[in-house]
């Protein structure tokens, strides 16, 4: 990792504790999750409850800017908005209904009238946006990474992961978990964004830690992910015409196909289809793609040239089932994450740096150089999100078996001051 | 007024009228009910076809109906769709009629168009004629011509013969002279203009008129001028207008020249130009004279020949020799050129003494096939030959030579089909009619019920039976030939017998007419009312029986009909297998072995349920109802049934249920509840450090497995894996030691009976791995700093070759090549120390070790350790 973590009051234990680093920027203003409109906590609107039950409540209303928002009135008759009253109803996260004088703590974006998870109004979420060129495999990683989350690695970090609307249960089940998980079909060639309207997945991932002394402890996190059509991000207009969340992004994770890389064609394995003619389309080359991605961001942040960029990035590579086992040997990519609840920082430096060294391997230094170059901290992770090469469009034996899915994630937390570090060899 | 009134007076009176042209409309032809129902459409098709038939016996709806008739067999589809309930194609026809009413209306108009030429003009009768054949009434015709600029009337009069004997003399002279025509001779160089030569003389200039005073100024003109040749010629013309009405003459001379024209095949168009232009007739005059010509010739006109001719064309000899008779047309005397009106007798009378010849030689004719043909003939010599036509539809034809009636027995008792030999007679159509007459043979085609197309099928039973079949061409019918007497006796119908335990019970529907049944069994007569019996018979024998119907014939004696056999084994019920015991053969997976106490009575084999099964231990069912709910598992060779010993493969999961089987019945017995346990497949495990990482996909129907791992120097283990954890934790990890060996088995589970039962295991190993772990260590002063390389392993082993790599540059070593090789070391015992001077070089870079032995795998320090920044 370039710009390792400040490292103040480390321990000298075998258990190393590595405080948690500062959140990049020092933004308060809301970013919505679906729109991206940034607005200051006490102005966020509420929606009434309307009527349940016996009681009183104001009647449902078509809104119009959610039904723009979705494209259809379908489920868009909800009751209606208001503006906070005052200063401290809306810190308080409560306010009763002009109308119909019921209390409310459901909030809104005042733009486009989604619904803002309380949580998420009160320590303004970290959006981490997912980018990849085309058949990088960002749908399987975000059906996987979200199904981990729910699962193994939920338990393990002791951490919920909650859809924040009913869109984003329903699209999930349909485009993602029911074909792949269930059905072991590889998920399709995800459409472009010019061609079909798409909303992001938009969850909250809530983690209770525990001090030594302190009570228990809430931090959520918004994880809103993008399943960005890989031609999206292949030329500059669409990627500032549709792509506006990667200005939102408090983070990247950055999906790397290594049969894209033409240098590490020797270390596949022999069952691995050949990829593309390599050139044949120099917009989906990863460089490419990051360089785009990198130019969005400075936009957004002002950045001037030469100065870097204080997003997180992490690149993932994907698919090393692929990669022939003995390329792997003496290296940390085929054992498993070390560590329960924790990140083991030995662990993740050693993961970086072999992956470095395969990128150098392969010819894409270039790649590790540029991002030395343009952010403040990148890291390099190598991933499977299936556990094994795919057969026939269909995952292959034993389904779906991530290996290291969720380490860029864990990273992303320990940046974000949500996970623990710690160093077992010691410091 | 009856339908039959009001249908003559609506549809075929104005049918008639129009020239025997059927209307168009169905609706209207049919009297077709509003709305179509197709049961109303058939009644009324059928009652107004009855009409039709009853009109056609009056001579003057004849035709109409023969046409009715006909268009009426290829409507006949559309009604027989109707019937059957499908009225679509009658409705687009109805709906299709007034369209082409309206085509034919239009090409009915332009036939007149056609008729009324150049000229046009149309004589009443072809106005009346073209109606007729185009169906519509003349009045209206008459209409459309009128807006057509048709004019209809009769050809005007115009003189047949010369009015002056020795006109060709005086043409030739207007000829020589160079005269377009005589009116040119007589008013001389004058221009004259257009003139009229019908309804008196008249030209443009009025007082140009064929008086005595006209032909006198020609005379005198011609008298002034020198005596020559021409001279002669005009005393010939003079001479005519002298002795004639000069306007006759005239008006003859443009008719004849016009004539003259048209026998040299000079179309309407150019004889009204010849007229107008070259003659100078008035063009209404003209139109009229052209007309009147074309018509002289036309057929139908021309006088007695013409009237002759026609009523040879049509074949009415006879009355065209009648009408030659009446005219006094004298036989032709055979010198020169005859008139034609001659000719035409002469043929008439000819055609018609050849034709009485024949008609006489037929009434003295015994053999009626020769007398048909002869009268044949003279009708096609004379087709109103009197008398010809009647006698030949008296000629009977020969009988039918031989007729037999065959009884067919079936389902609902007996027809009878009536063949016969044809009638040996070839001329003419003959027909035959098939009667039924009973107690007696019929006499004639009327005497007895018709039987259509020779197939009788619903006769009276247990009556004598005579069937006629009879020959008829035209009204006269030949004797009939008889076949019979035939009694039709069905036998007991429906017949079923029933084995039960030591009884037989049967059966059937007895024909009403039969006096009563006889069962007869192995030749013993048994008991047995009207529809049924029922006897005590030893079990396990075949038994036959006989099912006769008994009639009782005229006389009053039995009759009994041939009967209906079945044989039939009563059998003791099968007895239910009450306990049963199955388990799965412990050395071959999906094979269960069955045990039970062999029941007293019946096969026992197995089916497979998918459910639990529907009936009841102990009932009793019909065999073909389990084959149906159950699918029969196949015994494999080593069964035994008679022993209580059954082996079969199920294949699926479900409910094994034993069912004993005794003919058609079957009794159900205990059931076995099967669980499937295929092996899991495709087993993968994939060492990720210190887990084994395990896949595998699982079998249908499967919802847990068993896992037992043994790892090398542990316990073996032992766990229940859900296929719902599976999915959730994205396969199985089993916890091992990178250096110990794992072997992991597998193997379906399932709760059978309330008994966990696992399917036949699979089992994978994953290798040890030699682990060696390594630390590099700096020490010493600035000026002589050292490293020390400590390696540490579980287990003492000795590495092979162990290299130490620097590489410049903050990329880290992937492989021994990517650097300098600092110092390498042999056969390194581990656990253990290694020295070696710290390396000379700038920072930063890499230090890393490797090693050569494919059997041990070094594991890095922190990257700290390894990574020197300056």
């Amino acid at each position: 990792m370039s710009g390792p973590p400040p490292r103040a009051g480390l321990s000298r234990a075998a258990l190393a504790r590595v405080p948690l680093p500062g959140l990049p920027g020092g933004r308060r203003e809301v970013t919505c999750p679906y729109c991206f409109a940034a607005t200051a906590p006490q102005r966020i609107p509420f929606r009434c409850r309307g009527r349940a039950g016996r009681q009183q409540g104001c009647a449902p209303v078509l809104d119009e800017e959610l039904a723009a928002y979705t494209g259809s009135t379908a489920g868009a008759s909800l009751p209606p908005v208001f503006d906070p009253p005052g200063r401290r109803t809306a810190q308080a996260g409560r306010a009763d209904c002009p109308a119909c004088g019921r209390p409310t703590g459901n909030r809104v974006c005042p733009r486009c009238h989604n619904p803002l998870p309380p949580a998420y109004c009160d320590s303004p979420g970290r959006i981490v946006a997912l980018v990849g060129a085309k058949n990088a495999g960002k749908s399987t990683y975000i059906a996987v990474l979200l199904h981990e989350l729910m699962n193994r690695v939920g338990t393990e970090l002791d951490a919920s992961l909650v859809a924040c609307d009913d869109r984003t249960i329903e699209r999930y089940k349909r485009d993602f978990a029911r074909p792949l998980l269930e059905e072991r079909r590889l998920l399709p060639t995800t459409a472009s964004a010019a061609t079909s309207p798409r909303e992001p997945l938009v969850y909250l991932l809530t983690r209770t830690r525990r001090g030594r002394f302190a009570r228990a402890r809430n931090d959520s996190l918004a994880l809103v992910l993008f399943d960005t059509a890989g031609e999206d991000l292949r030329s500059r207009e669409v990627t500032d015409l549709h792509l506006r969340y990667l200005e939102a992004a408090d983070a990247v994770i950055f999906l790397v196909d290594p049969l894209e890389l033409p240098g590490a064609r020797p270390g596949l394995r022999d069952a691995v289809p050949a990829p593309r003619v390599p050139g044949e389309d120099p917009d989906s080359e990863p460089l490419n793609v990051i360089a785009r991605v990198t130019d969005t961001l400075r936009g957004r942040h002002g950045a001037r040239p030469g100065e870097p960029l204080p997003v997180p990035v992490a690149v993932a590579l994907t698919k090393m089932d692929a990669l022939r086992p003995d390329l792997l040997r003496q290296s940390a990519l085929h054992r498993t994450r070390t560590g329960a609840g924790v990140l083991d920082l030995d662990d993740r430096d050693a993961v970086h740096e072999q992956v470095r060294a395969l990128l150098h391997d392969w010819q894409a230094g270039q790649l590790d150089t540029y991002l030395g170059q343009q952010y403040a901290e990148h890291a390099f992770f190598a991933l499977s999100a299936l556990g094994g090469v795919p057969e026939d469009g269909r995952v292959g034996a034993g389904g779906v078996r991530p290996h290291r899915a969720e380490d860029p994630l864990l990273w992303l937390l320990y940046r974000f001051g949500m996970l623990d570090g710690v160093r077992p060899g010691g410091e | 007024m009856t339908f039959d009134e009001e249908y003559r007076r609506d549809v075929l009176e104005p049918a008639r009228a129009a020239g025997d042209q059927p209307p168009e409309d169905l609706r209207v032809r049919y009297a077709l009910p509003d709305p179509l129902e197709p049961d109303a459409v058939t009644a009324r098709v059928r009652e107004v076809r009855q009409c039709w038939r009853r009109a056609r016996g009056q001579l003057k709806y004849r035709r109409l109906i023969d046409r009715l008739e006909a268009e009426h067999r290829t409507l006949a589809p559309l009604f027989a769709a109707a019937e059957r309930g499908d009225p679509r194609g009658l409705a687009d026809r109805l709906h299709g009629g007034a369209e082409r009413a309206e085509r034919r209306r239009a090409g009915t108009r332009a036939r007149l168009v056609d008729a009324a030429g150049a000229p046009r003009m149309a004589t009443p009768g072809e106005v009346a004629a073209i109606a007729r054949a185009g169906g519509m009434a003349a009045d209206e015709l008459a209409r459309l011509a009128a807006a057509d600029g048709i004019e209809v009337r009769e050809p005007d009069p115009l003189p047949a013969s010369a009015p002056y004997p020795a006109f060709r003399k005086v043409r030739e002279s207007l000829d020589v002279l160079g005269e377009r025509h005589l009116a040119g001779f007589l008013f001389g160089e004058r221009p004259t203009g257009p003139m009229h030569v019908l309804d008196g003389f008249a030209a443009a200039d009025r007082t140009l008129r064929p008086d005595r005073a006209a032909v006198a100024a020609a005379g005198e003109r011609w008298a002034r001028r020198a005596r020559d040749t021409s001279t002669t010629h005009a005393e010939t013309i003079l001479a005519a207008l002298r002795s004639a009405d000069p306007a006759e003459l005239l008006r003859y001379d443009v008719v004849d020249r016009l004539r003259e024209r048209f026998r040299q095949r000079a179309s309407d168009r150019a004889l009204l130009r010849h007229a107008a232009e070259d003659l100078g007739v008035a063009a209404g005059d003209a139109r009229r004279l052209v007309f009147a010509v074309v018509r002289e010739a036309a057929p139908g006109g021309g006088g007695l020949a013409g009237r002759l001719r026609a009523l040879l064309d049509a074949g009415e000899v006879f009355a065209a020799a009648e009408l030659a008779d009446a005219s006094d047309v004298p036989a032709p005397d055979g010198g020169g050129e005859q008139p034609e009106e001659l000719l035409l007798a002469a043929e008439a009378r000819r055609r018609l003494d050849t034709a009485l010849r024949l008609r006489e030689t037929a009434a003295a004719e015994r053999d009626p096939d020769r007398a048909w043909r002869l009268l044949a003939d003279a009708l096609k010599l004379v087709r109103d030959l009197p008398g010809a036509a009647e006698h030949q539809r008296r000629l009977a034809p020969a009988p039918v030579p031989s007729v037999r009636a065959d009884i067919e027995y079936g389902d609902g008792g007996g027809a009878v089909r009536v063949s016969w030999e044809p009638s040996p007679s070839t001329a003419g159509e003959v027909l035959y009619h098939v009667v039924r007459r009973r107690g007696r043979p019929p006499r004639g085609p009327a005497d007895g019920r018709p039987v259509q197309g020779g197939r009788d099928p619903e006769p009276p039973v247990n009556a004598p039976l005579y069937y006629g079949v009879v020959a008829v061409r035209g009204e006269a019918a030949a004797a009939p030939a008889v076949a019979g007497p035939v009694v039709v006796r069905p036998e007991p119908s429906g017949v079923e017998l029933v084995p039960g335990d030591g009884r037989v019970t049967g059966r059937w529907r007895a024909p009403a007419e039969a006096a009563r049944v006889l069962v007869v069994r192995d030749g013993t007569a048994v008991p047995a009312g009207r529809d049924g019996f029922g006897e005590r018979v030893p079990n396990g024998r075949a038994h036959t029986y006989r099912i006769s119907a008994v009639y009782l014939d005229e006389d009053g004696r039995e009759v009994v009909t041939p009967g209906v056999r079945a044989a039939v084994t009563p059998s003791a019920p099968p007895d239910p297998v009450m306990e049963l015991a199955a388990v799965p053969d412990p050395g071959d997976p999906g094979l269960v072995r069955v045990r039970f106490a062999p029941p007293a009575n019946g096969r026992v084999e197995l089916v497979l349920a998918d459910g639990e099964p529907p009936w009841p231990r102990s009932a009793l069912v019909p065999l073909e109802e389990v084959r149906r709910e159950t699918r029969r598992v196949p015994e494999t060779a080593e069964s035994a049934p008679a022993e209580g010993r059954l082996a079969v493969r199920p294949g699926s999961g479900g409910w094994l249920v034993a069912v004993t089987v005794v003919e058609g019945t079957a009794a159900i017995g205990a059931a076995h509840r099967h669980v499937n346990l295929p092996p899991p497949r495709r087993l993968v495990a994939e060492r990720r450090g210190g887990h084994v990482h395990v896949g595998f996909d699982w079998p249908r129907d499967v919802a847990e497995v068993d896992l037992l791992h043994r790892v090398a120097g542990a316990e073996p283990g032992h766990e229940a894996v859900s296929r719902a954890a599976y999915d959730a934790h994205g396969g199985i990890r089993v916890p091992a030691p990178e250096d110990a060996a794992v072997e992991v088995t597998l193997a379906s589970a399932g709760t059978v009976g309330g008994v966990r039962t696992t399917g036949p295991p699979v089992t994978a190993v994953v290798a040890a791995r030699t682990v060696v772990h390594y630390d590099v260590v700096r020490s010493g002063p600035p000026w002589r700093r050292s490293l020390t390389i400590r390696l540490t392993a579980s287990r003492p082993v000795r590495v092979g070759r162990l290299s130490l790599v620097l590489r410049s540059g903050r990329v880290m070593p992937h492989r021994a090549g990517d650097g300098e090789t600092l110092r390498a070391w042999e056969q390194v015992p581990v656990p253990g120390e290694l020295s070696a001077p710290a390396p000379d070089a700038a920072g930063p870079y890499w230090l890393r070790c490797f090693t050569a032995d494919d059997d041990v795998e070094l594991s890095d320090p922190p990257v700290d350790r390894l990574r020197v920044r300056r």
